[in-house]
């Protein structure tokens, strides 16, 4: 496969000139490098796991960008909430609320499921 | 119209709901996601072999846990993740609109989950509002917000609540 690009914005540039230098790689090396690590952090991301760095302290620091949030599309499905939303969840599947008219209507019709596997 | 799965021949480009997240997921995503089990994908259509949807929702388990532990619950519940079914996404096509396509689906999904969920643990179906239309929408339905201010919305039901109205 061969996988070419242009970098025009300045700090595009700068920025890959920087991680040669520090990591003293080609170009070439530098692109399988960043895939190489891309590919982790999507993982991790379908997985559910978050991407962060940890300072000495234990003080974390969280990693997003709108493309690895992509990701999450495609994991399964964590829904946090507040503890007190999350009580409130609990207290629901406790004792469930009466169903509403409309629900109760939605799903009153015996017999009306089309579902069928294709 | 029917309610069936998403197939490979129906056709996903040039969806559009009006909702450009809805459409541009099942161009893309919706095939790979069902065909790899990431999610199921369920598609309205006028007969059982037309390609032409008229709208799809996806369906997947997840959790629904607290940001913090929890402080304490009604016992016998856990504090932390508790399983659920999501409807994650939800779209009619502009232009069909008004035929209670998207109730359809509501309706199939929860009862899809709910069949589901008496072979697989799920204490209840987790919608995403967009809109406060949608979450209105929802809100008849007897999903309760389990979030505020944020969008899209997560909305609750609990399965006790879904098997008390089939039965």
């Amino acid at each position: 496969m061969r996988l070419e690009t242009t970098i025009t914005d300045r700090p595009d540039i700068e920025r890959v000139e920087y991680l040669q230098q520090v990591l003293e790689v080609s170009g070439a090396a530098l692109l399988r490098e960043a895939v190489l690590v891309y590919a982790w952090a999507v993982g991790e991301r379908l997985a559910g796991r978050r991407i962060a760095s940890v300072g000495e302290t234990g003080q974390a620091r969280e990693f997003t960008s709108p493309f690895l949030e992509r990701a999450t599309w495609l994991s399964r499905e964590r829904i946090r909430v507040s503890s007190e939303a999350f009580t409130r969840v609990a207290e629901m599947v406790r004792q469930p609320p009466q169903p509403t008219n409309a629900l109760a209507d939605l799903l009153g019709g015996v017999g009306e499921s089309e579902g069928r596997a294709g | 119209m029917i309610v069936r799965l998403l197939r490979e021949s129906d056709r996903r480009a040039g969806f559009e709901s009006g909702e450009h997240s809805l459409d541009d997921f099942f161009e893309r995503h919706a095939w790979p996601n069902h065909v790899n089990g990431i999610s199921r994908v369920y598609v309205a259509v006028e007969e059982e072999s037309s390609p032409d949807v008229l709208g799809y929702y996806s369906l997947n388990a997840g959790d629904i846990e607290p940001t913090k532990v929890a402080p304490h619950l009604p016992v016998p519940l856990p504090r932390y993740a508790m399983p659920v079914f999501k409807i994650g996404r939800l779209a009619v096509r502009s232009g069909v609109a008004r035929r209670g396509i998207g109730r359809r689906l509501l309706q199939h999904g929860l009862r899809t989950s709910y069949e589901l969920s008496q072979r697989v643990a799920a204490v209840g179906v987790v919608v995403d509002a967009l809109t406060p239309a949608a979450a209105e929408y929802y809100r008849k339905f007897g999903f309760t917000a389990v979030a505020s201010d944020t969008w899209p919305l997560p909305m609750f039901v609990a399965m006790g609540t879904i098997r008390d109205a089939l039965t």
